[in-house]
């Protein structure tokens, strides 16, 4: 049935052209940012940490290409290592979250019966409360810090993944091919292994995409509230927080890291829209 | 239907139980002994007596079993009675009753603006998808849901307050004080839900109802708006009642800020000078009322949509 609306034309010459430009732009994010969390510190022209305190708030140099703070801190250094910090460990909160939660959605997936019915319920149940309330009180009772931190957003966060891969694999399950494969006497560890696992990828990477941009914008908020890493430490959030009182003057240090956040959380996200259009319209799943 | 509604409810009031729990094993799991915490706020900091400190559990019945204490403080907690705070000796539960109205207030200003700004852009681009026009909205809807909010928050008091002298900054005396966290606020929703009800929308005018709307001589913009948004309505009340969460998450770096005093204010200098009895009763409140609003929106969804009649 077609929509009723009249459509614009998505594939003129022109749309076309800057549909590839735009894919040729996110392609280079996917592979710059890991690039950028992994080899960000080896660039850094400065110790990020280093005060050199007779250049406090120096201007943009040769030297220091974004200035310093207030503490006479090279602003882009510190940005380079907070790659690592907010990315970091963004990406190992939500790589642990979604093992964890694959993990658990491929056990009640596969075993169903009342365990199945349990996990599900607390999922449920998780689903409703406020996760990031819960993940800084128990971040609070671990006694706050970094590690208390991503333990506890991983502890809030597996709950998504849970459902999504269980979801798959029952809706999988009840197809012919698995009956098929059934049939003809294969082992059920290997359907599941063979026949079911390969469907949870694309799904599961859309997921974690979107989820990566959401776990960033949550860690450097809560790091700029203090609730999150020590406070030398250069994370992104932290730079912002540090910035604050000296916006007025020196807007840079509070723009530049605004605008790498942005940037970054921007670029997950349509790299998400573009995976899950995708997939959506290569698979005959859905 | 009754009964699936009867079971919602029931499934609703099993969480609350569960919350309850969960809140009050905050106070008995926080670092250290926790009458000796108590005790030692209450004597300004001197570390009490061992036997102290026997005497005064017993006499408040701190030595009882567990399952004991735990039905006699939520008899208390729902009572009204939520201890005494740690650093500000203020009773708890008047520190709770201001903050969350002005949380309340705050959140409400924040979706109605949320709204406001999303449902006609959501409605315009699903009018003319795939156009430069529908494609212009969505990018700023990405943008808009992609900015930090506590970098927003800075650069929108650092443009009305500092530079334009346009608005109060932070602080709660005057209506005008609420434009800027609102503003704030709304934003990253607007965005998230500008794209949902886009989706939603299209998908509801791929349907052949619209068609016959259509081809009976019905406008397109009344088509939409008599057509496809009452029967859409369960799928965009599912969407917005989910943001719900991100109105509160918003809260805690907004209400911060710009020096609102709600409950996220209130969250995060609890959580920060470690008040215990702060941070049990804030995590239990707005627990709570995010189990309650969730029920009520499945409870109106189903309501709504008589095709959710045997699924709820």
């Amino acid at each position: 049935m077609p929509n009723v609306y009249r459509q614009g034309i998505a594939v003129s010459r022109g749309g076309r052209l800057l549909g590839r430009l735009g894919n040729a732009v996110l392609i280079a994010m996917a592979i710059l940012l890991p690039a950028l969390m992994i080899f960000g510190p080896m660039l850094a022209p400065h110790d990020p940490n280093y005060a050199d305190v007779l250049n406090r708030l120096h201007p943009p140099s040769w030297d220091y290409p974004l200035g310093t703070d207030a503490l006479g801190r090279c602003l882009l250094s510190r940005l380079l290592w907070g790659a690592r910090v907010t990315m970091l460990w963004s990406a190992i909160i939500v790589a642990c979250a979604a093992v964890l939660g694959t993990a658990i959605g491929l056990y009640c997936g596969y075993r169903r019966g009342w365990i199945d019915i349990i996990v599900m319920r607390v999922v449920e149940g998780v689903s409703v409360l406020p996760a990031l309330a819960i993940a800084v009180v128990i971040s609070s009772m671990l006694g706050l810090g970094l590690h208390a931190l991503v333990i506890s957003l991983i502890v809030v966060h597996w709950t998504g993944y849970a459902r999504l891969v269980r979801n798959i694999i029952v809706g999988e399950s009840a197809r012919l091919y698995v009956t098929a494969a059934r049939a003809m006497g294969v082992p059920r560890l290997r359907i599941l292994y063979k026949h079911l696992l390969p469907n949870i990828g694309s799904p599961l990477i859309v997921m974690a995409t979107y989820s990566m941009s959401g776990m960033m914008l949550a860690f450097a908020g809560l790091s700029f509230l203090g609730l999150g890493v020590e406070p030398t430490t250069p994370e992104w959030g932290k730079i912002i927080a540090d910035g604050r009182t000296h916006m007025r003057t020196v807007p840079l240090l509070v723009m530049a890291p605004g605008f790498t956040i942005m940037t970054v959380i921007i670029s997950l996200n349509l790299i998400g829209d573009a995976l899950a259009d995708r997939w959506r319209s290569g698979s005959s799943r859905h | 239907m009754l009964l699936s509604l009867i079971k919602r409810s029931l499934a609703a009031l099993v969480l609350l139980v569960v919350l309850s729990i969960a809140g009050f094993a905050v106070l008995r799991l926080m670092p250290g002994d926790f009458v000796t915490v108590l005790l030692t706020a209450q004597m300004d900091g001197q570390m009490p007596k061992p036997e102290v400190v026997a005497a005064f559990a017993h006499e408040r019945g701190f030595d009882a079993p567990l399952p004991m204490q735990y039905l006699r403080w939520l008899g208390q907690f729902l009572s009204g009675d939520m201890g005494l705070s740690l650093t500000q000796k203020r009773p708890v539960s008047q520190m709770l009753g201001d903050a969350a109205w002005n949380s309340l207030l705050l959140a409400a200003t924040t979706l109605s603006a949320a709204l406001l700004v999303a449902v006609p852009v959501a409605a315009i681009s699903a009018m003319r998808p795939n156009t430069l026009l529908d494609r212009a909205l969505m990018m700023f809807a990405v943008a808009g849901m992609s900015v930090p909010t506590f970098w927003y928050a800075l650069l929108a008091s650092l443009l009305f307050v500092l530079y334009l002298g346009l608005l109060p900054s932070s602080g709660f005396s005057t209506p005008a004080h609420i434009v800027l966290p609102t503003l704030v606020a709304a934003t990253g929703i607007a965005g998230l839900l500008a794209r949902y009800l886009r989706t939603i929308l299209l998908e509801e005018s791929a349907k052949p109802y619209m068609l016959a709307a259509r081809a009976s001589g019905c406008g397109p913009v009344r088509a939409l708006v008599q057509h496809a948004f009452p029967n859409a309505m369960p799928a965009i009340l599912t969407v917005v009642g989910a943001q719900v969460i991100h109105v509160f998450e918003g809260m805690l770096v907004i209400e911060t800020i710009f020096n609102w005093p709600g409950m996220g204010r209130l969250f995060v200098n609890a959580l920060m000078s470690r008040d215990f009895p702060v941070i049990q009763a804030c995590f239990i409140t707005i627990g709570g009322a995010y189990v309650i609003a969730n029920l009520i929106v499945d409870l109106v969804i189903a309501g709504l949509d008589r095709r959710a009649y045997g699924a709820v």
